[in-house]
C-alpha cells in the first residue's frame, strides 16, 4: 500500500471554493486487493474520503483499504481527485464546518452519488437539510469493525448500523415502496425541518390531513413518534421507491 | 510491522478515538524501525500502560475531559517518555497546560496528516520538539501569558510569612488544622489564625481556593517549604 501525503500547510475551513492547490500535493492511497498494479489513484474506487479533519480522513481510508474497500483520499481543490466517479463519499468534517455547503459540494461534485456517509468530529449531530442522496451518518467514536460494517453495508445499499440496528432491521424487511406517494412526500417536508403547519400549507391541505398521513406512516414503519420516523427516513430514506 | 525485538523505537498510541489508533497503527506498520508496544482510550490506562511498556513515544490525544489526559501526560513524561499531543481545537491555553505537563510535540487532528504524525514520532524520539507551524505564535503567547500569571501568584505568595507558607504546604497536602496544629505543635487556634492570614495574603476566599491557588501556580513545587 502506497501512501504519499505531502507535509502541506494548513487546511483552510470547508469552503468549496478553496484556493487553488498543486496538483501533485494530494494524498493517494491505492488499495491492495481490489486495484493490483494500478499505479497513483485507482480509476474506480469505491469510497472517495474527503473533508477538512485531515487525520481523520487519512486513518478511515485507511482502514476501509485494509478491510479492501478500496478507497481514495480527495483534495477538494483538484479537479483530477474530483473526476473520480465513487460509489460513495465519506465526508469527514469538523464542527465548524457549515454541513449544508459541504453536502451541496458532494450533490455538485458527484451527481449521480449512491452513497454519502457523514463523520462530524466532536459535534453533536445536526439537523440535515433533505438530500437526493441517501446520508448515513458514522459517529467519529464509533470503533474500527463498526466503520467497516457500516461504509460495506452503505455500499451494499443496506442501511447501516446507524441509527441502532433493532430498528433497522424492522424496517429492513418491509418493502421501502409501501408508502404511498403523499406520505413521503409529507416526510420528506418534515425532515427538511418543516412544521406540521407548514407542511400543511405548502402542500395545500388541512394540517389534520397532514397529522393522518404521518399516522399511518408511523404504523406502517413501526415507530411510536413522528420524530423517529423523520430521524429513520433521514438517515435510511424511508420514502425512496 | 517490525518485530518488538529489534525495533529501535517503541511507540504508545494513547487516543479516546479508535478508528485514529487504528489509523496510526497501520500507518506505522509501514515502518520498520518503530513498533507500537500498547494501545487504548482512555488516561488511566494510558498511564499504567507506559508504566508497563515504557516507550519512547506516547502519542496522547485530548477528549473531552483534556485534563485527566493531560494528568496522564505528565504522568508519562515524568516516566521518561516523550509524549505527543494530538491536538483537535487549536486551543492555545491547553496547548500551553500540555508543554507544562512535559509534553514535547504536537500534531493537529486537522491540518496533520500520518505521514506527518510518523515525522513527529521520530522528531520528538530523537530529543527534539514538533509543534504545527500555525500553533508555533498562539502557543508562546500562552506561554507567556502564564508566565505573566504565574509572576502575579509568586509576588503574593512572596508576602507569605515562612511560618505560613510551611501551613499552606500543609494544607496542600491535605490536613485540616487540627492535624496542621500537632504537626506544628501550636494550637488548633494559631493553626486556623495563620490559614486566615493566608487567605488575606494570597486573596482567596477558602482553604480550598488557596490550595487551588498553591497547586495551578506549582508555588510548593517551586519554591519549596521554606521553613
Amino acid at each position: 500500500m502506497a501512501l504519499m501525503a505531502p507535509a502541506g500547510p494548513t487546511r483552510e475551513p470547508y469552503s468549496p471554493s478553496g484556493p487553488q492547490r498543486d496538483p501533485q500535493q494530494f494524498a493517494t492511497i491505492t488499495a491492495r486487493s481490489h486495484h493490483p498494479g494500478t499505479p497513483g489513484a485507482p480509476s474506480a474506487p469505491l469510497v472517495a474520503v474527503l473533508g477538512d479533519v485531515r487525520l481523520m480522513c487519512e486513518c478511515v481510508a485507511l482502514i476501509l483499504c485494509a478491510d479492501s474497500i478500496p478507497a481514495v483520499l480527495i483534495d477538494r481543490n483538484d479537479s483530477e481527485c474530483l473526476a473520480l466517479r465513487p460509489e460513495g463519499v465519506i465526508l469527514i468534517l469538523r464542527v465548524e464546518t457549515s454541513l449544508d455547503a459541504a453536502l451541496d459540494f458532494v450533490e455538485r461534485s458527484w451527481p449521480g452519488l449512491s452513497q454519502l456517509l457523514l463523520m462530524t468530529c466532536s459535534s453533536p449531530p445536526a439537523r440535515l437539510r433533505s438530500r437526493s442522496v441517501p446520508v448515513t451518518r458514522i459517529e467519529v467514536q464509533c470503533p474500527v469493525d463498526n466503520l467497516v460494517s457500516t461504509v460495506a453495508a452503505a455500499l451494499e445499499g443496506r442501511p447501516g448500523d446507524w441509527p441502532p440496528r433493532d430498528r433497522q432491521h424492522y424496517v429492513a424487511k418491509r418493502p421501502q415502496a409501501w408508502l404511498t406517494a403523499r406520505e413521503r412526500e409529507v416526510l420528506e417536508i418534515l425532515a427538511s425541518g418543516s412544521s406540521i403547519v407548514a407542511a400543511a400549507t405548502q402542500l395545500e391541505v388541512a394540517p389534520n390531513t397532514v397529522r393522518s398521513h404521518l399516522a399511518s406512516v408511523r404504523s406502517k414503519v413501526g415507530v411510536s413518534t413522528t420524530l423517529e420516523a423523520v430521524c429513520l427516513h433521514r438517515n435510511t430514506r424511508l420514502s425512496r421507491a | 510491522m517490525a518485530l518488538l525485538t529489534d525495533a529501535s523505537l517503541r511507540l504508545l498510541i494513547a487516543h479516546p478515538l479508535s478508528l485514529l489508533r487504528q489509523g496510526l497503527r497501520l500507518r506505522v506498520a509501514e515502518e520498520q524501525d518503530i513498533a507500537v508496544v500498547g494501545e487504548c482510550g482512555s488516561p488511566g490506562k494510558a498511564i499504567e500502560l507506559a508504566r508497563v511498556t515504557e516507550p519512547d513515544v506516547a502519542v496522547v490525544g485530548l477528549g473531552d475531559d483534556w485534563r485527566r489526559w493531560l494528568d496522564a501526560s505528565s504522568a508519562i513524561a515524568a516516566g521518561g517518555s516523550k509524549v505527543l499531543i494530538v491536538e483537535e481545537q487549536q486551543n492555545a491555553s491547553i496547548g500551553a497546560l500540555a508543554v507544562k505537563a512535559g509534553a514535547t510535540g504536537f500534531i493537529s487532528m486537522n491540518s496533520s496528516g500520518l505521514t506527518t504524525a510518523v515525522t513527529a514520532v521520530r522528531t520528538v524520539a530523537g530529543g527534539e520538539a514538533w509543534v504545527p507551524r500555525s500553533m508555533v505564535s498562539p502557543l508562546l503567547r500562552a506561554l507567556i501569558e502564564d508566565g505573566r500569571d504565574d509572576d502575579a501568584a509568586t509576588s503574593r505568595f512572596s508576602r507569605l510569612s515562612s511560618r505560613e507558607r510551611q501551613v499552606l504546604a500543609l494544607l496542600v497536602e491535605g490536613l485540616d488544622s487540627p492535624r496542621i496544629a500537632s504537626r506544628l505543635f501550636v494550637s488548633p487556634h494559631t493553626a486556623r489564625t495563620h490559614i486566615q492570614r493566608i487567605r488575606e495574603k494570597l486573596e482567596v476566599h477558602s482553604r480550598l481556593e488557596a490550595v487551588a491557588f498553591a497547586l495551578d501556580h506549582r508555588l510548593i513545587e517551586r519554591f519549596g517549604q521554606a521553613v
